[in-house]
């Protein structure tokens, strides 16, 4: 980590760009400011509001009449057809299509083949002298897993995970929309274009993903080519990049404390606990906006009708209203007696992967504590973050395993 | 096996159709709709799923 007074904010923290990506690089400090001093504050370079505290955040994603999706997620982003910008009944039909690929039970069915993976992964890094946690088995994990799930061609896997990159640094704000994210966006859609053809040619009878979306259909409705389409990109990122970060942020964690990541490989029933803390501390989507449709007054300031408000997840991770010692990382916190971490957002548009996450983070965990003995990162070496105000997360995560 | 719905506390998530689409759908105005108040026992895991799904905790198994 950096030096906390380095922090790239101003020191009173006004004049705030919330949608530059270094804004949120290495941020507490200055969410703290935030939850503390300025629980609502308007960022006028965007002309957005943000709110940190983790209360005010659940009555804004609870009140759905006021606050709406179909305007835009991001920061002046306009919406697309996909289930995130959807609101009410519409929101209601076209999840559950969408959600006809994601019971729990799917997911649990998943976890042969997801330990499968990992296992092979782990075997590959053993035999290294040098790995790279984010490239060898953070990113590796929920990428195969998502590609196995979606039955992409081996030999496209590698190029549609670049696409994805980039298309979700675009998510940052319009300025971050550059020539490299729209050619992006324009491969990704080539690339569904061709994944749909083949089904359809096929005769929509495979069991991947993007044919079971094909084929789902509930009291008549089914979801249109453009909304198939968008249902395809959120799949890869919200379940690669949020995934990655999440597994590589946490096990950096466990490698600077011993104690904790011990007491993991000796008890492997702390696990699921651990996985609610990792999700809670790396928090890897920074916000999502939401719209409002008539002005609404909180702590003394007033959101027009028709502006954007950021709900800052991590920083209500951290809000000490909720949370005892909310910066100190520790897998024993008891979530009962505090707070449920708001990683996954809350109300009709909780993330839809959230058993899939829990599921690729304990089994990350399990396959390392109790095949790795010590997690180090070698001499002169040091881990690298991605600067962004939308996923942050590890760019890379230098490590020397030490078997057991 | 019964499903105990509290209705007073529904708010509409559809947790509990994504969890359990044999058991939960909903009506044309949107309310939610039980596809079936008894269902057999090999939904029991359908259902706890949805139990669990809910942030209301809207929903209960009755045996």
């Amino acid at each position: 980590m950096e030096d906390p007074l380095e922090n790239k904010c101003p020191a009173k923290f006004s004049n705030v760009d919330f949608c530059a990506p270094a804004t949120h690089d290495n941020p507490y400090e200055m969410y703290d400011y935030f939850l503390e001093h300025e629980p609502i504050y308007f960022d006028a370079k965007n002309d957005v509001w943000e709110v940190f505290r983790y209360d005010d955040i659940v009555a804004i994603e609870r009140d759905t009449e006021t606050f709406i999706n179909s305007e835009g997620v991001r920061p002046n982003i306009p919406p697309d057809p996909g289930m995130i910008y959807q609101d009410g009944e519409q929101h209601t039909k076209q999840r559950a299509l969408v959600a006809s690929g994601f019971t729990p039970r799917q997911m649990r069915k998943m976890e042969d083949r997801a330990r499968e993976i990992c296992v092979d992964l782990v075997d590959k890094m053993l035999t290294k002298d040098e790995v790279d946690i984010v490239e060898d088995l953070a990113g590796a994990l929920p990428a195969r897993l998502i590609a196995d799930m979606l039955d992409i061609p081996e030999e496209k896997r590698a190029a549609v995970m670049s696409w994805i990159n980039a298309i979700t640094a675009g998510g940052c704000g319009p300025d971050y929309v550059t020539d490299e994210v729209n050619d992006a966006f324009e491969n990704f859609c080539m690339h569904h274009e061709e994944m749909y053809q083949d089904r359809i040619a096929s005769g929509c009878t495979g069991a991947d993903l993007l044919t079971i979306w094909i084929n789902a259909e509930i009291n008549g409705e089914k979801l249109d080519e453009s909304q198939l389409l968008f249902e395809h990109v959120l799949l890869n990122v919200g379940g690669a990049e949020t995934t990655r970060n999440a597994i590589a942020g946490g096990l950096q964690q466990l490698s600077e404390d011993p104690k904790q990541y011990d007491a993991l490989s000796e008890d492997p029933s702390l696990i699921p606990n651990a996985v609610e803390e990792i999700i809670r501390w790396v928090c890897p989507f920074v916000n999502m906006y939401r719209t409002a449709t008539r002005d609404y007054e909180l702590h003394g300031k007033v959101i027009k009708e028709g502006q954007q408000v950021g709900l800052t997840y991590p920083a209500a991770n951290r809000d000490p209203r909720k949370f005892e010692d909310p910066h100190r990382f520790n897998i024993f916190r008891d979530f009962s007696k505090e707070a449920k971490h708001l990683s996954f957002g809350l109300g009709p548009h909780f993330c839809l992967g959230a058993s899939l996450a829990r599921l690729e983070v304990r089994l990350s965990l399990e396959e390392m504590t109790q095949r790795v003995k010590r997690i180090r990162i070698p001499e002169g070496k040091k881990v690298e973050y991605v600067s962004s105000s939308f996923t942050r997360g590890l760019k890379k995560f230098p490590a020397v395993l030490e078997p057991r | 096996m019964k499903i105990l719905f509290d209705r007073s506390k529904c708010q509409l998530h559809a947790q509990c159709r994504g969890a359990a689409p044999e058991l939960f759908s909903f009506a044309p105005d949107g309310s939610l709709v039980i596809l079936d108040e008894n269902p057999p026992e090999e939904l029991r895991e359908a259902l706890q799923d949805a139990v669990d799904a809910c942030p209301e905790g809207a929903i209960a198994i009755g045996d």
